[in-house]
């Protein structure tokens, strides 16, 4: 198999709508592809990564930084294609592009129960931050 | 009271580091001079400052985002100065610099333990993700290390 790292394009829109569609089956809306993708293409578009096999989309990774942390989403490879290290080829790839903004820390969040993928991550030098995380989602009428 | 809050410039760097130091956030291993620097250096991130009436940090928020979620980091008050609501201007500052730039999901995280912390955030609008944090120290680039 030869897997190729490297930037998403519009091209690929396609092919991470359906990669997405299979490892994020509950994804809100805003987060399907054909909502996130063009947002992220317009800012860090370098920071978006996929991994293709034979021009298909099998793998992709968002990263971002935020001029302080750089952050980790929508890890995810096609259930056919897992157990061969394209997840880990993605977030490597992906360290190394944060670094070189400057970046000096990753955090990333994992749902409580995803054992499996908690040792993914442990096994590429990552380690469980004892940390509350709260979030909003502030309407447009909510500003005062 | 009310303090104007105001982005941070170059000169504020002493106070703010400063004002961290007092407010207990530099138990970590990180560099607040270079975060202070970076966070401003960036056009997706700033730091906001309330001041006093002689324009000197009694306040501080980091806050940036990476087109999906906006983060606020560095949540600072003076202790002396707390108890006005100047932890809450600061973040509703923020959570307008992020909307301006049309980031409306704001995240943040707290050290577990600190409940004050938490239940100031559920007060302003913000609920706990269940989740759990992960995270990874990034070396320098150099030999031996990848």
């Amino acid at each position: 198999m030869s897997v190729i790292i490297d930037v998403c394009s519009r091209d690929d829109l396609a092919g991470v709508d359906a990669l997405w569609r299979e490892a994020f089956a509950d994804d809100e809306p805003r987060h399907r592809a054909v909502a996130a993708v063009p947002v992220k293409l317009a800012f860090q578009p370098e920071l978006f990564l996929v991994a293709r096999e034979k021009g298909r989309v099998i793998g992709s990774i968002v990263a971002g930084y935020d001029g302080y942390r750089g952050h980790i989403n929508r890890v995810a490879v096609l259930k056919s294609h897992r157990r061969q290290g394209v997840g880990a080829a993605l977030v490597r790839e992906a360290e190394i592009r944060l670094r070189a903004l400057g970046c000096t820390k990753i955090n990333l969040q994992i749902r409580a129960a995803n054992h499996a993928v908690a040792s993914f991550y442990r096994g590429l030098g990552y380690a469980v931050e004892d940390r509350i995380s709260m979030g909003k989602l502030v309407a447009a009428d909510d500003a005062p | 009271m009310t303090a104007r809050i105001r982005g941070a410039a170059p000169e504020d760097e002493v106070a703010a580091v400063a004002l961290w130091r007092a407010c207990g956030l530099l138990i970590g291993n990180g560099d607040p001079v270079r975060d202070f620097r970076a966070v401003r250096a960036r056009p997706a991130s700033d730091i906001l400052l309330a001041v006093d009436d002689e324009d000197l940090p009694i306040g501080s928020i980091a806050v940036g985002h990476d087109s999906n979620r906006g983060w606020l980091h560095y949540v600072a008050v003076d202790p002396a100065r707390r108890g006005h609501g100047l932890g809450r201007d600061l973040v509703r500052a923020a959570e307008q610099w992020l909307a301006a730039r049309d980031v409306v999901d704001v995240h943040l995280t707290v050290r577990s333990g600190n409940a004050d912390a938490v239940r100031f955030y559920e007060r302003i609008g913000y609920g706990a993700v269940p989740s759990v944090m992960m995270e990874k120290i990034l070396r320098k680039p150099g030999p031996g290390l990848t």
